[in-house]
């Protein structure tokens, strides 16, 4: 065995997960590099030391858990199908409401009709004397 | 046939349940959000349950589903830290495994558990997902491999930069 296999099979050495010839293989590899063994000791002392920090999972109900996973899915569900039609809905609306106020716009240009008093004050530039009077 | 659909599927989430939601909070390591992963990670189980044709085990095809989710949340999270000014997200039940009574200590022990939390974070991502299925959910190397899409071989190289990392990462920390 060379170093770089060594190197992979390290952990599971440390870890005692490993078949008799590999173990066998990576001591007699050790008894002769020093740099594998420094490696070894150095991976072992990291492996304690990750070890103890032990991350508790939370208890739970799982039945309870089960019930409320199962609630969600049908809510998500109802959710996945109304999200697009909403947003259809929404599309529909936002041109409909674009297309009306065009439309209204287009009107108001065409039948725009002055005021009385513009028209007056229009007409007098004219000088037209029934006005005047 | 729905209802029957809904049967099956509710038994799959009684029976793995627990294994999927300690494999999600190995890594994500807070409660609010692995109950959101693991719901989610259901939901999209059950969005693809009539076409999932059991070339791999329930328990397989469960994980993959959960890793995409785990990386979603990941991204999310690292895209709105961006907006945070100060990172004072607390990381939750950590706790050394001996019984140091002195507040001093169990502040020591809190600090050095952080570190240690802090260390596996900071991983590459591949380097930290083949590590803690490998140590914390004890996977076999087949299984990583077959959930990663990986050869077996670049499960064992992985392992080995993650802990080489570590060991320089945690360098300062003297054995407790």
């Amino acid at each position: 065995m060379n170093c770089d296999d060594v190197k992979n099979d390290l952990y599971f050495y440390i870890k005692n997960d490993i078949d008799l010839p590999t173990k066998k293989g990576i001591e007699e590899h050790i008894e002769k590099c020093s740099v594998c063994k420094e490696l070894l000791n150095e991976f072992s002392k990291t492996l304690r030391v990750v070890d103890k920090c032990y991350v508790k999972v939370p208890s739970k109900n799982w039945d309870y858990f089960a019930e409320k996973t199962m609630d969600k899915i049908h809510v998500k569900r109802i959710y996945s199908f109304l999200r697009p039609t909403i947003g259809f809905m929404a599309c529909v609306l936002i041109f409909a409401f674009s297309y009306r106020y065009y439309q209204l716009q287009k009107l108001q240009t065409i039948t725009y009709v002055p005021s009385t008093e513009e028209t007056v004050s229009y007409l007098v530039d004219f000088d037209i004397p029934e006005l005047n009077e | 046939m729905k209802v029957k659909v809904q049967n099956n599927f509710e038994e799959i989430i009684i029976k793995h349940q627990q294994k999927i939601y300690k494999f999600i909070f190995s890594f994500v390591k807070n409660e609010n959000d692995t109950d959101e992963i693991a719901q989610q990670t259901f939901f999209n189980a059950f969005k693809g349950y009539k076409k999932f044709r059991g070339e791999s085990s329930v328990d397989t095809w469960l994980i993959k589903i959960a890793i995409n989710n785990i990386r979603t949340h990941f991204r999310k999270k690292k895209f709105f830290s961006i907006f945070k000014v100060l990172d004072n997200e607390e990381i939750e039940i950590k706790d050394l495994k001996d019984d140091s009574k002195s507040a001093e200590e169990v502040v020591k022990n809190k600090m050095i558990s952080n570190k240690i939390n802090k260390a596996i974070e900071d991983l590459p991502a591949r380097q930290k997902e083949v590590f803690v299925m490998k140590h914390i959910d004890g996977l076999s190397i087949s299984e990583i491999a077959d959930i990663l899409e990986i050869a077996e071989g670049s499960v064992k190289a992985s392992i080995f930069k993650a802990i080489n990392n570590l060991r320089k990462l945690l360098g300062g920390i003297d054995e407790l």
